[in-house]
């Protein structure tokens, strides 16, 4: 979602192209009103991109002629696949990397960054300005955070989920946070066996400036290891 | 407004969008639109900024390309076996973009535009490619000087908390220190790849004599706007003159500019721009 988003982009690319080389199909994809897809930065909404993760299934399903899928997401985009495949009862692995546990201290942890970068990059006139021609807009970070998108990601809660996404799901973080700690104890406590691993590195889609896209290689290649020992 | 992926490159192997009009008008005089990574950042650009002017621009009547150089987003590094530095490879991309549209769209004439490095680009590529009629450089060349190096250092000269580090060894002014400043302004001129002001001068008088229309664009807080206040703000000023070069600033906007107002700003700037420029043209050729 908005800069995490192009901040994984490369990081993604090269996800695609080690599942490719390993023999998997692979479908990288901007949700609506994100990256090359049509749409403005504030026409996007949780519905519609839940919507779009079932298109995109449908669409490598039926484009490679294939029987099973797994959806790898990062942060929202982990959550995002995790809910779908509660929809979903037949996806294959389920990869969540950094995911989003809790809407609401996800909106929190963008505002406060939004701000503290405010802070430190622009001149104290433009902060007041700024605060003047907000009437009301809120914007994280280069892209606008519209009501219907708050709303939607405050309803987000993972721990509360109750059927399970996938016949194989793996969490994998490079930083440990605890409300993942609070997923694995729910995902066990609703008899869903989740992997785990925790491989430490960079938050790449926090960087910000010119160069703050990294590749992440060592947690890139966990998630190839694990994804052919589950499904292939 | 139609969006199109394509490939394309001498191997196939540079991805990019093309945002086409609603209606193509006399293609052949009508310069095409060519937007060059900014950094790493794949071809939507900071903040999707690159998709706005797009988009902004296509309305307007203009075919645009958004690409990613090689090694960049979703195009493959270079396989041609040429021992190319970045510089080069970008206006060697650049040029392939060029190729393509002409084939795709017939198009014969173009602007560039970027950001921070692809600002540079756009610049490298319109000194060395007469199909260049135009280009828009946002945050162009920040020159690794002496005054550069210690302009990006004074605004924490004022902070406290650089104090505190300061004072308990954990500040990298120590390593500067340690280190020789021309040492490091070399490094840091041969890491941007960066040319001599001179040269960077001379290239500008040349593009403003062969009939460029240029629009250079500077936010505040970026060492860019220093390097071109203290390097050739007179130059650009006796330029000016001519009336194909304009100059914009963002007075208090970070180095991407990233507030929702200063993209609708910028994007607005460019399109007016465009306007001109595809005014002169047409007036040109006929």
């Amino acid at each position: 979602m908005g800069d995490e988003g192009i901040r994984a982009h490369r990081a993604f690319q090269q996800l695609a192209v080690r599942l490719a080389k390993v023999g998997f199909h692979a479908l990288r994809f901007d949700y609506y009103g994100c990256g090359d897809s049509a749409g403005d930065s504030d026409e996007g909404d949780i519905n519609q991109w839940m919507n779009d993760i079932l298109t995109a299934i449908d669409e490598i399903k039926d484009s490679g002629g294939l029987a099973k899928v797994s959806l790898v997401g990062l942060r929202l985009g982990a959550t995002l696949a995790a809910l779908v495949g509660t929809q979903r009862s037949n996806l294959e692995s389920i990869v969540l990397w950094d995911p989003i546990v809790n809407g609401k201290g996800y909106i929190q942890e963008l505002i406060t960054l939004h701000q503290d970068w405010l802070r430190h990059t622009l001149p104290k006139l433009k902060q007041a300005e700024k605060k003047k021609e907000d009437n009301g807009r809120i914007e994280i970070s280069g892209f606008p955070l519209t009501n219907i998108m708050r709303n939607g990601l405050e309803k987000i809660n993972l721990l509360t989920i109750k059927q399970r996404p996938a016949n194989h799901f793996l969490i994998i973080e490079d930083n440990e946070k605890d409300d993942v700690i609070l997923l694995k104890d729910h995902l066990k406590n609703i008899n869903v066996h989740s992997d785990y691993q925790y491989i430490p590195g960079p938050k790449t889609w926090l960087l910000r400036g010119m160069d703050g896209a990294l590749v992440p290689s060592q947690l890139l290649q966990s998630i190839v290891s694990w994804i052919s020992k589950v499904c292939l | 407004m139609r969006e199109e992926a394509v490939l394309f490159g001498k191997t196939r192997s540079l991805v990019g969008i093309i945002t086409d009009p609603h209606t193509v008008v006399n293609a052949h005089n009508h310069p095409a639109i060519v937007l060059l990574n900014a950094g790493v950042l794949h071809r939507v650009g900071p903040n999707r900024l690159y998709v706005k002017i797009a988009r902004k621009l296509a309305s307007a009547g203009f075919v645009v390309l958004r690409f990613d150089l090689s090694g960049i987003g979703d195009s493959k590094a270079r396989r041609d076996n040429l021992p190319l530095s970045f510089d080069k490879s970008a206006v060697s991309d650049a040029q392939e973009a060029m190729d393509f549209l002409t084939t795709a769209r017939g198009v014969q004439r173009f602007v560039l535009m970027g950001l921070c490095s692809g600002a540079d680009n756009a610049f490298r590529v319109a000194c060395v490619d007469s199909r260049v009629a135009g280009a828009v450089l946002i945050n162009f060349y920040t020159v690794g000087t002496t005054e550069y190096l210690f302009h990006s250092h004074s605004r924490r000269l004022l902070n406290y908390r650089s104090w505190w580090r300061l004072i308990t060894g954990k500040s990298e002014i120590w390593s500067i220190l340690r280190s020789k400043i021309a040492k490091q302004t070399r490094q840091l001129n041969k890491d941007l790849v960066v040319p001599s002001m001179e040269k960077v001068i001379a290239d500008l008088r040349s593009l403003v004599n062969r009939g460029v229309d240029l629009c250079f664009i500077y936010s505040a807080s970026g060492p860019a706007l220093y390097n071109y206040r203290s390097r050739f703000e007179n130059e650009v000023r006796s330029l000016r003159s001519h009336g194909k070069l304009r100059v914009e600033f963002f007075s208090e906007s970070d180095h991407a500019l990233t507030l929702l107002s200063d993209q609708e700003s910028v994007v607005k700037v460019i399109h007016d721009w465009a306007h001109t420029v595809q005014t002169e043209v047409y007036s040109q050729s006929v």
